[in-house]
């Protein structure tokens, strides 16, 4: 074989470049002996993400209202999930998407409960969609009332045409394990006498915000008279009321007679006709008022404003009971 | 304004009238409710705001900043004929939805 200059050179230079290598390899692998080094892995995007402190992802997610969202972000990792699980399930939907039968509407509960869900939800929304309603007393069978009795942490109702008369007397079994949590209560037309409606509410003993709207007491002949209702308790009523169409100031009476009088700090009166309505609730919050909203007009599209608080057999006979007009 | 002259709440503070937006029209020529407001501040002084509501269909198309152009016209109708001199600060103006239920669906 012959090798020429250039060849040597050539063979030179890659012993000199072998060598080099070697060299480079012996100063980066670590000997045997010594302890093995800890070098920091660059993270990626996802990882980097996984490693905030879960107080921030927590914070992070809870600015998310978005329901999209929110399941993506469960679906991200552990941490995530934990964070967004809460937020997915803190409003509880029951309502018809056909008439037929109400059992069906309960059987989410079920569903919850088996995930062990029950403990997120925080606020129960109760839509009746159809002139028949649904969630009544004879819906609830013992396994259903008992899933619905595992809804411990609520704070909020909102019930659409709630029908009060059909659960008097006995009301507190199927509500009473909101007694202790419940803050908020939304009432859209309920169905029940003014005085069941007070029975209703003393069920909650730290509720604090209450909003009617409107009242059907157009109901059947129920099993227990009103003046047997014996109120449940006193409630704190410290936040805000908002009525709208309300007329009967019973239901406020004797919520003054068992709370030994009321205080919310905020009132929002839209329509609330009926002699004396207005007048025991301004009298009632006196000292602890802090807000008053009031509609001046009754908001008839098209028609001219008539004055708040005057309802219609007053008015034909003259007499003014616009609470805040002399 | 009996009722009114009830509330003895040291904490109170502010009084809203809420006007739906087709009825912001009426309100320079409603003086029965300035002179129960005249009254009622003599006896308890409160800020006074002023929120024009529409509805749903209304909220897209601007009707939002027209209702509160309308509203600030006819309270500036209202100021000139020294319905409003009684305040110590001019009244606050808002605009919002009609309140509703929030029965929104999220699941």
């Amino acid at each position: 074989m012959h090798i020429d200059g250039s060849d040597l050179r050539t063979v030179g230079i890659a012993r000199v470049a072998i060598d080099w290598y070697r060299g480079k390899a012996k100063v980066n692998r670590p000997p045997a002996s010594a302890p093995p080094e800890i070098t920091p892995k660059t993270p990626t995007i996802g990882e980097s993400t996984c490693r905030l402190p879960y107080e921030i992802v927590e914070m992070i997610v809870s600015h998310l209202k978005d329901i999209k969202a929110l399941k993506a972000c469960s679906l991200t990792c552990h941490s995530w999930h934990t964070a967004a699980v809460p937020h997915i399930y803190h409003i509880l939907i029951l309502k018809e998407r056909t008439p037929g039968d109400a059992r069906n509407k309960l059987n989410l509960l079920s569903g919850l409960h088996g995930l062990g869900l029950t403990p997120h939800v925080k606020e129960i929304r109760v839509r009746e969609c159809f002139s028949t309603h649904w969630f009544v007393p004879e819906a609830f069978s013992s396994l259903d009332l008992g899933y619905f009795s595992a809804l411990a942490n609520v704070h909020t109702l909102k019930l659409e045409e709630l029908e009060i008369h059909r659960f008097v007397p006995g009301i507190e079994h199927y509500f009473g394990h909101f007694s202790q949590t419940l803050r908020s209560i939304t009432l859209y037309d309920p169905r029940c006498t003014p005085r069941q409606l007070s029975h209703f509410l003393s069920l909650f003993p730290n509720l604090d915000d209450i909003e009617i709207w409107y009242i059907s007491t157009h109901i059947p002949h129920t099993t227990i008279p009103d003046t047997e209702l014996v109120p449940f308790s006193a409630p704190k009523l410290r936040g805000q009321l908002t009525l709208c169409d309300f007329r009967y100031p019973e239901t406020w009476t004797d919520l003054i007679t068992s709370c030994g009088g009321l205080r919310f700090r905020h009132m929002d009166l839209r329509r609330v006709t009926g002699t004396g309505c207005a007048s025991v609730l301004l009298g009632a919050c006196a000292e602890t008022l802090e807000t008053l909203r009031f509609y001046p007009t009754d908001g008839s599209i098209g028609k001219p404003p008539r004055r708040m608080f005057i309802c219609e057999p007053e008015l034909m006979a003259g007499r003014n009971l616009h609470p805040l007009i002399p | 304004m009996e009722i009114f002259s009830t509330i003895t709440s040291p904490v109170f503070s502010e009084l809203v009238i809420a006007i739906e937006g087709n009825e912001i029209g009426y309100l320079s020529s409603d003086a029965v409710l300035f002179r129960t407001l005249r009254t009622m501040n003599r006896v308890r002084p409160f800020k006074l705001v002023f929120l024009a509501e529409i509805g749903e269909p209304d909220r897209h198309l601007g009707r939002l900043e027209e209702t509160r152009w309308r509203l600030e016209g006819a309270l500036s109708s209202v100021t000139t004929k020294g319905l409003l001199d009684f305040l110590d600060s001019p009244p606050t103006i808002r605009t919002g939805r009609l309140p509703d239920l929030g029965w929104e669906i999220r699941c």
